[in-house]
């Protein structure tokens, strides 16, 4: 029979308090009815091995004990497909680009390192920031969950609050516009700055540009037109085509090449500087050289991804537009 | 199918109709182990981590009443309906006889479903 106490010892322990004599009181009771109910059956004291057998049949004391617990959860079912959905955002939109430029940067500040080290560093560097998000996502949540916030403000709801339904392939008129305005600011600011190789020309600074910077300009300066263009017409007819949607991958194709073609080039041809010497000033143009040969990489992980994002629209309007189940049903269905 | 899809599928199904059978068992006193006994003598076996955690908390919500008594040399805890597991009961009875005849009819209806469609065809 020590066995029996030795289990119900273990159940005891992790039983809620308060509870616990009369738990376990009625599960001893339980358990000796059985054992004298098999001992009746066969006419004989169990032995060791039968009542171990009796016990392992009625589950492990934890769990046993875990039933009598009121049940808990740190995220209940209301919050919990928020709490995935941020904590999906957080890895897809912070961790994940957070790995590529940390690997990036360390790469380009330590040439000579095996890509395993570098892996490993930027690794090592997005687990604690990893770790960290973590901890603060459930810890909010957590305390949502405590507060009643899912329960007050989650539970009740208004049908008419209901943001409107849009279309898989329509352009926000807002997206539009700020597309118009950002080209058209770019380019007021583009024309007038960078139309020559010369672009300082004062006592102080003097900064001339090599004349292959002309192809940089006019390319720019066509891809400004071009977005521009492509705003317009989403504003005339905000609805994304395949072929909308690939003059946008075009676009910004010839945008990023121009990029990353541009911070492979030396383009400085002479930089002068009154309160610099030319020794100095030729310093500081290789400088400015490095620096922007350095942000090769994290230009092209960023033209890499803008392609990914306009390729999956190609395909996504490419696709069947108005599939959008239950848009056909006319009547309510009610239970 | 898998088997384990049909058991939890079973043990969804059985999981409310436990709580009317404990009930309903217990119109008459009984203590938990004869009370297993009695279920399972009728087709419903309960598992014991299942039946006294769901005594303690219908209990809790005052639709039982339990006492420890001596019997047999041992102390037992004894349970009983009280008055408002009674008329819960009652209520929850309703309810079942409800679930049934409405899960009938549709058995009805699904059983003749494919003569309509045959005789609307012809």
């Amino acid at each position: 029979m020590d066995l029996i106490e030795r289990y119900l010892h273990a159940v005891e322990f992790w039983l809620p308090t308060g509870q616990k004599q009369d738990i376990l009181a009625e599960l001893a009771e339980d358990i000796h009815a059985q054992v004298e109910e098999r001992q009746a059956v066969l006419g004989r004291s169990l032995t060791r091995d039968e009542i171990a057998d009796l016990l392992e049949g009625r589950g492990r004391p934890l769990m046993v004990a875990n039933r009598f617990q009121p049940q808990r959860s740190l995220i209940g079912p209301v919050l919990f497909p928020i709490y995935l959905f941020v904590v999906k955002a957080v890895g897809l939109f912070y961790l994940i680009p957070g790995f590529l430029v940390t690997a990036v940067i360390y790469r380009t500040q330590h040439a000579g390192a095996s890509w395993f080290r570098t892996l490993g560093v930027a690794g090592s560097d997005i687990w604690s920031a990893g770790l960290f998000a973590l901890g603060i996502i459930t810890a909010v949540f957590a305390g949502l969950q405590l507060s009643g916030f899912a329960e007050r403000e989650l539970v009740k709801w208004n049908p008419r609050k209901l943001p409107p339904v849009k279309g898989r392939n329509r352009i926000s008129r807002v997206w539009s516009v700020t597309n118009i305005v950002a080209n058209l600011i770019f380019l007021l600011w583009w024309i007038p700055c960078f139309s020559s190789p010369e672009i300082l020309r004062g006592p102080a600074v003097s900064v001339t540009l090599e004349p292959a910077w002309m192809h940089f300009f006019w390319a720019f300066l066509v891809t400004g037109v071009w977005n521009i263009g492509l705003g317009i017409a989403n504003l005339l007819h905000p609805q994304w085509s395949r072929l909308r949607a690939g003059c946008y991958l075009a676009g910004n194709l010839a945008s990023g090449l121009l990029f990353c073609w541009m911070t492979r080039t030396h383009l400085i041809a002479s930089l002068s500087m009154a309160s610099l010497g030319p020794v100095k000033s030729a310093v500081l143009t290789r400088a400015l050289q490095a620096t922007l040969a350095m942000c090769f990489p994290i230009v092209l992980i960023v033209t890499v991804i803008v392609l990914i994002v306009d390729l999956m629209r190609v395909l996504r309007a490419g696709a069947s537009g108005s599939s959008r189940p239950g848009a056909a049903v006319k009547g309510p269905v009610s239970v | 199918m898998t088997d384990e899809l049909f058991e939890n599928l079973r043990l969804e199904l059985r999981r409310g109709s436990l709580v009317v059978a404990v009930l309903a068992a217990l119109r008459d006193e009984q203590y938990g182990y004869t009370l297993r006994r009695k279920l399972s003598e009728r087709g419903l076996e309960v598992d014991e981590n299942t039946l006294y955690p769901l005594l303690r908390r219908l209990e809790n919500q005052g639709l039982l009443t339990s006492e420890w008594r001596e019997e047999n040399r041992r102390n037992k805890r004894f349970y009983r309906l009280a008055a408002e597991g009674a008329a819960m009961l009652k209520h929850l009875l309703a309810e079942w006889r409800e679930i049934d005849a409405a899960l009938t009819d549709i058995l009805r209806e699904d059983e003749h479903g494919p003569d309509r469609t045959v005789s609307a065809r012809g």
